[in-house]
């Protein structure tokens, strides 16, 4: 609210809370508005909710029940309860699977998010930051197989890597990245980090922009260093898109799938699966759907927990007005 | 080295004269054309396809449209769909062996004994080679091709350091060696995509003993049996001597080229001889060639060979079942099976039809001359599960994560599980 104030309070010219209050009558005589035409307003959404259903919910209530069935290949499946749960929390790859994941978690915390803010606030005020910014975000544009295509290229053995070392005389820092256990799951982070990045300046940069200037014109006033500033006044404004950052970031980090599969497939010898690749792998590679999906629900779970959880507390409405 | 246009046509058209005889199947209705729908996943063989579809458009009035999917997944499990819904191809390709089993049991795949028949009785195909595509007492594809597994290597470069090609293992152990000694890897192994893995496993195990390898295959020893874990110790000390690429080296079509090129030998399937005879412009016979990879046991009295064959076969709910069935009897016939061997430039079911590439010629007549011992390849040879698990244990196991003991209890393990899991779904 107070950001949606301020920022419609710069395209007015003033911050006045006159023109705030006609704004909020406008919005609430367009809700009466919408009351009166009563039944047939919502027969418009009628077309949209059918396809969210078909295309959104009913591929999820198919997993679920796919999930509880033991169909695999051609054949079709009869029902054997929780049976698929059990032997996943039982199948020792689960928990390579979740301890990927959780480098992964961090490691988009730690690379993406953190070197994002970093750029994005640096870069802000700076001559040329919109160039910066878009250098930054021109690895986005490329689909992930193709960014994976590009680092499995640098990190295989025979790659860039090794070839610059060997060039600067450090051979002896050789190896072989994507072979060994943990490099291969780091330099695909890596990759991530490359490609992602550029995403989460722009969305600082916005979050940066909404901050309003007295708050920081005053801190200058108070005598306020570049520390002090950031983490007193601009840190604690960013609350917002940060929620919305670190809440992208965590369900991206949980669904990685395709840097994976295009780098390692998982391997060498699933080292490097994260849920995403175990659910591809037992589905579509050795056509257990049941198994497989039962690995998308517990995939779908996480997600929408994780998101839920980093996004309710950032996105809580402050008490305004 | 591929045979003129002008000698292919002319073989076609004379043995189409000759073949149309013993022709068996439905009529063809005079001057109607029918179109089937082909799926494969072969992606860069739809001029192979096409050229086929020349010949059983002049043989049986069909054309083929083939339909490639860049992504073998998703091709079997949009396969897997379409036995259940019948909307599908006409004709699809597939795997044979154990591969083939689920489609059998569950109605991908029509039962085509009577086009094996009618193939086997006018010798266009050997009857051998029948028992790759049979679930129980029915068949249900025909060869795509058929690719022996021999050891590529260049020729030049082998000249240079006097070596030729090995008749024993200490000659082909010398040789890695002294390529070894001249800064050359000797021998391609990855572990990209996890499936590579098994390639030195079933080599060395049928180079050591190839009825060991039927039996471990069939789940009549253990992968903890002595025999095999002595196996599994050969392969660690050629990968402890560093015989071997690096884990990620990709080993087709230019990468193939490059590593051929620098004189490192490749163990792989003929069909990626257009590698290195067209992607590479190397001339086979002399600038490379393939032999077969000696035994290790000097008690053998043959050689042993992997053999891969793919396989193609008809949709059983398909709408065109009938001519599908007359299409794949024409097949196996000499024009298309000789368009075929021109156009890929491998080896072909039908033993009429000869071979034109230098190379595949020379190492068919050495595998006929020699009676080399055919044996199935490792990734047909067993339950899905167990072959793909298996091959993510072996990627360990040459990447030096794994010691012999660890493999072959892990496989031991996980032999038992699936094994079990499939007699069960499937019987024995």
């Amino acid at each position: 609210m107070i950001q949606t104030e301020n920022k419609l309070g710069r395209l007015r010219g003033n911050t006045s809370r006159p023109s705030w209050l006609a704004f909020r009558g406008k919005l609430e005589n367009a809700k009466n508005q919408r009351r009166q035409e009563g039944f047939g307003t919502y027969l418009f959404l009628v077309p949209a909710t059918i396809g969210v259903l078909f295309v959104l919910l009913y591929p999820v209530l198919r997993t679920l029940w796919y999930s509880l069935t033991d169909t695999e290949g051609a054949g079709v499946g009869k029902f054997i309860g929780f049976h698929n749960y059990k032997t996943l929390i039982m199948d020792p790859i689960l928990l390579r699977t979740m301890s990927n994941v959780a480098i992964w978690t961090i490691g988009t915390m730690a690379l993406p998010v953190f070197l994002g803010l970093v750029i994005a606030y640096l870069a802000l005020g700076l001559k040329g930051s919109a160039i910066y910014r878009m250098i930054f975000l021109l690895p986005y544009v490329l689909s992930g197989v193709a960014v994976a295509s590009i680092w499995f290229h640098i990190f295989q053995t025979k790659g860039l890597v090794n070839q610059f070392l060997s060039s600067i005389g450090l051979e002896r820092y050789q190896q072989s990245w994507l072979l060994n256990y943990p490099q291969n799951t780091i330099a695909m982070i890596i990759a991530a980090t490359w490609s992602g990045t550029g995403l989460i300046v722009v969305l600082f940069t916005v979050g940066l922009q909404n901050i309003p200037l007295q708050t920081v014109e005053a801190a200058t006033l108070d005598g306020a260093n570049g520390w002090q500033m950031f983490r007193s006044i601009i840190w604690p404004q960013l609350k917002q898109i940060r929620a919305v950052v670190i809440g992208t970031a965590l369900a991206n980090s949980l669904r990685t799938f395709d840097i994976v599969w295009v780098m390692t497939q998982g391997g060498p010898s699933r080292t490097s699966e994260t849920l995403g690749v175990t659910m591809y792998r037992e589905s579509f590679l050795l056509n257990r759907y049941g198994y497989g999906a039962s690995i998308a629900v517990l995939l779908m779970v996480l997600v929408v927990s994780v998101s839920y959880l980093s996004l309710r507390g950032g996105l809580k409405r402050e008490n305004s007005l | 080295m591929k045979m003129s246009s002008k000698k292919v046509a002319i073989a076609v058209v004379a043995s189409f004269a000759l073949t149309s005889v013993a022709y068996a199947g439905p009529a063809v209705a005079a001057g109607k054309t029918t179109t089937l729908n082909f799926y494969h996943d072969k992606k860069g063989w739809d001029e192979r396809f096409l050229a086929v579809s020349t010949a059983l458009k002049d043989g049986a009035n069909i054309k083929l449209k083939p339909s490639t999917f860049a992504d073998t997944t998703i091709y079997q499990n949009t396969l897997n769909q379409a036995a259940k819904t019948g909307k599908g191809p006409d004709l699809l390709t597939w795997w044979s062996g154990y591969r083939m089993v689920d489609g059998a049991k569950n109605g991908i795949f029509a039962d085509i004994s009577d086009v094996w028949a009618s193939a086997i009785k006018a010798g266009d195909v050997s009857a051998d080679l029948q028992k790759q595509f049979q679930v129980g007492n029915k068949t249900y594809g025909i060869p795509n091709g058929v690719s022996f597994w021999p050891m590529f290597y260049n020729k030049k470069i082998f000249a240079q350091y006097g070596l030729s090609v090995p008749k024993t293992w200490a000659e082909f152990i010398n040789i890695c060696d002294t390529l070894k000694a001249k800064g050359i890897t000797p021998l391609t192994a990855s572990v990209d995509g996890a499936w590579p893995a098994f390639i030195w496993f079933e080599q060395l195990l049928i180079s050591q003993d190839p009825k060991l390898y039927l039996d471990l295959t069939s789940n009549k020893i253990k992968y903890t049996d002595p025999k095999v874990k002595a196996v599994l110790q050969i392969w660690k000390d050629m990968i402890d001597k560093g015989y071997f690429t690096a884990g990620d080296t990709s080993f087709f079509g230019e990468a193939a080229v490059a590593l051929i090129n620098k004189g490192t030998m490749i163990p792989v399937g003929t069909w990626n001889n257009s590698a290195f005879s067209v992607t590479g412009g190397l001339v086979g016979g002399k600038d490379y060639d393939a032999f077969v990879i000696p035994n290790i046991n000097p008690a053998l009295k043959t050689q042993s060979i992997i053999v891969e064959a793919g396989a193609i076969g008809a949709l059983a709910k398909g709408k065109n079942l009938a001519q599908s069935k007359v299409a794949l009897r024409e097949w196996l016939k000499f024009p298309a099976q000789a368009m075929w061997a021109d156009v890929s430039g491998d080896g072909v079911p039908n033993p009429k039809v000869p071979v034109a590439d230098p190379v595949i010629k020379s190492l068919s007549k050495y595998v006929a001359t020699n009676h080399v011992n055919q044996v199935q390849r490792y990734w047909e040879s067993g339950p899905v599960p167990l072959i793909e698990n298996g091959c993510a244990i072996l990627s360990a196991f040459m990447l030096g994560k794994k010691t012999v003991d660890e493999v072959s209890t892990e496989m031991a393990a996980l032999s038992d599980k699936e094994w079990a899991a499939w007699t069960a779904k499937y019987g024995k």
